[in-house]
């Protein structure tokens, strides 16, 4: 059945049983009903699907069992019977329709938010800063630092740490400015450039000697110096350096050490 | 006539609260979860594989327990039961490829049976878990390494039992049923018990036992045709709890025509009643834990077809409006819509616990208590008619083996 006449189907039998329940309680009866059902409804939001059911489960049980005693100690006739058999299948309908409901609702959520992740695991740079996110950055430098153990070459690490702690205010604006300025700065389609924490860059550098690295250290000075105060500078930026290692499990303890502090 | 009717209603009911607060339980286990548990030392485990003319089947399953991923130790030995067809041929190839599948001929002997099998191939694994899995599965990779965690961190375990879903489930009505009712047996009331009790029953395929525990219970009885349930009153007799493991699963063939089920089910039907029989001979089967298992074995074989019985007769009594305040003592028809709702809320529940409900199980489930429930009525008496003959005559149980589709 297509998900449009599910939904128009399960209205259908809502309304319904609702409108039966409704004729067949008294004014108290029904206003014990619409508590039940209000609190029920809540719980199925603020529960997880399955708890929702037990909650549900166990509130039909209990009517089936609390209907079954009444019948039995006060000798109820047939027609009571038939009555109490009609009332719980009505608020069961009622109750399930809730239930399916908001499962239904929770279930769209729960896609969305999946797909949201899907995209971004898709995704391979910040759209905005034009930076490598973390997961693409840790992928190609893998192949790097293969290639380079293959070749026996050198390559460094450039850590360029923003420090906007007091000037909170603007750090979003900074990091994106400060992102620019390294991108341009090293070799587009060399050397990788990716955010590993709110404020800290990293840089890698392949088939690059202490000499090289000096030189692209220069270089990203230079070009902060041409749109910030020296002295703010001074406050706002520290940049270091350290090789590479050439054996992978090395290189990714380094990055989550790095990736796990505040700032270096 | 009034008492004894108001007794029985009474007792009836008191079944339907028992099936009310399992189906309660055996959500409430699922609900709670079973975080996965990791070893840093997996013991060896041997997997046992009964075959008897089971040329159709055998590749698909060998294929299935070679793609098993465990980190530990593992053999399969396949125990050739006389088989006429190409089985042999099959698992001779699959042998010489695979160093740890061993091709088993077992010698013939008496009496017949999937017991006698077992014992066989129990004699030769010194491992430290011996699971079985039927010719017919095909257990998903991690099932086996679930069954070990579980039964290695569980507190008094001897093994760990898992969940058999059906691989035929969408070829007709009767599989689809077959489906239904084993998802409720194992997601809830199996799960009910554990939760309730900690109590869990061997179902014969996609089980765990450590070699310890079964050399201690003397192995599988092979007079017993529900070698399963025997092995489980006996595991518990010496202590040994079972869990439960839903996450583990393999998946089987299930008879596709009604006359292939009947067999099958009555010859279950037969070996629980065998048990509940020597239930009476076993003082140890009456005590504590078992006692458990023996109400158990009782309500579904016994107290389950007297409820349908009972509930079949509420209906005619009470849609006749035999129920007055002064002639009788009990609601019958509202007893009677009871035993249904309860019957549908277990299905539905197993099928929300394991997989995106269609509209059609829903009405599947609201049919099955009219269709396929009434036959166990039949199958309990025509179990009980050749169980009583095979006392009569003094013969030995006859296995009566599932046909393969």
């Amino acid at each position: 059945m297509k998900p449009i006449y599910e939904k128009s189907f399960l209205l259908l039998i809502g309304i319904t049983a609702v409108f039966i329940l409704s004729e067949l309680l008294s004014t108290e009866q029904r206003i014990i009903a619409a508590l039940l059902l209000t609190s029920s409804m809540f719980l199925f939001i603020f529960t997880d699907m399955l708890k929702g059911f037990l909650v549900l489960v166990v509130e039909v049980l209990m009517l089936g069992f609390y209907l079954v005693i009444g019948n039995w100690s006060f000798f109820h006739s047939h027609l009571d019977q038939l009555w109490s058999i009609v009332v719980q299948i009505t608020f069961t309908a009622v109750l399930v329709c809730l239930w399916l409901s908001i499962s239904l609702v929770k279930n769209n959520l729960l896609e969305i938010k999946e797909l949201k992740r899907k995209v971004a695991s898709l995704q391979r740079r910040d759209q905005e800063s034009g930076l490598l996110l973390y997961e693409e950055f840790v992928e190609r430098l893998k192949i790097i630092v293969t290639g380079m153990r293959r070749r026996q070459e050198q390559g460094y690490f450039i850590f360029v740490s923003i420090n906007t702690r007091k000037k909170g205010w603007a750090s979003e604006s900074v990091v994106w400015s400060v992102s620019q300025q390294v991108i341009l700065s090293v070799r587009e389609r060399y050397d990788l450039v990716a955010k590993i924490n709110g404020n800290l860059l990293i840089v890698a550098l392949q088939n690059t000697d202490r000499e090289g690295c000096d030189v692209v250290k220069t270089r990203i000075m230079d070009r902060m110096n041409e749109f910030l105060d020296e002295t703010v500078r001074a406050k706002l930026l520290f940049v270091s350096e350290t090789a590479m290692s050439s054996n992978w499990p090395d290189v990714i303890t380094q990055l989550e050490s790095y990736r796990n502090e505040e700032s270096v | 006539m009034t008492f004894m009717l108001g007794i029985i209603a009474f007792l009836f009911w008191i079944l339907l609260l028992y099936y009310a607060v399992l189906t309660a339980a055996g959500i409430l286990f699922r609900v709670s979860g079973r975080k996965k548990k990791s070893l840093t030392f997996y013991p060896s485990v041997a997997i046992l594989v009964p075959a008897h003319n089971e040329e159709k089947v055998i590749a698909q399953t060998l294929d299935a327990l070679i793609k098993l991923e465990y980190s530990g130790d593992l053999d399969i030995f396949l125990l050739n039961d006389n088989s006429a067809d190409r089985t042999g041929e099959i698992v001779e190839t699959y042998a010489e490829i695979y160093q740890n599948v061993h091709h088993i001929r077992v010698p013939e002997g008496v009496p017949k049976g999937k017991a006698r099998v077992l014992n066989h191939g129990l004699s030769l694994t010194q491992a430290d878990y011996v699971a079985v899995y039927d010719a017919d599965n095909q257990p998903e990779p991690a099932a086996l390494e679930r069954l070990v965690q579980t039964a290695e961190t569980t507190d008094g375990a001897v093994g760990a039992v898992g969940y058999v879903k059906t691989i035929n489930e969408h070829r007709n009505w009767l599989t689809k049923m077959v489906a239904l009712e084993f998802s409720v047996f194992q997601l809830v009331m199996q799960a009910g018990r554990w939760q309730l009790f900690k109590l869990g029953s061997l179902t014969g395929t996609n089980m765990l036992v450590s070699r310890e525990a079964l050399i201690e219970a003397g192995g599988w009885d092979p007079y017993a045709l529900a070698e399963d349930a025997d092995l489980t009153m006996v595991l518990t007799a010496n202590g040994g709890l079972l869990p439960i493991v839903a996450e583990s699963r393999t998946w089987e063939q299930e008879p596709e025509t009604l006359k292939v089920w009947i067999r099958q089910r009555t010859r279950w039907m037969q070996g629980n009643l065998y048990i509940i029989g020597k239930t009476f001979r076993m003082p140890s089967w009456r005590r504590g834990r078992n006692l458990l298992h023996t109400s158990q074995l009782l309500s579904i074989y016994i107290g389950f077809v007297a409820l349908l019985f009972l509930s079949d007769a509420w209906f005619v009594l009470g849609f006749f409006g035999f129920r007055e305040p002064e002639s009788t003592p009990a609601p019958v028809l509202l007893l009677w819509f009871e035993s249904w709702m309860i019957y549908v809320i277990q299905l539905v529940s197993a099928q929300i616990m394991d997989k995106k409900l269609k509209l059609i199980d829903i009405i599947m489930s609201c049919l099955m208590y009219f269709t396929y429930a009434q036959l166990w009525l039949y199958l309990l008496v025509r179990g009980v008619y050749f169980q009583l003959k095979l006392s009569k005559d003094e013969k030995q149980p006859v296995w009566d083996k599932t046909i393969r589709f």
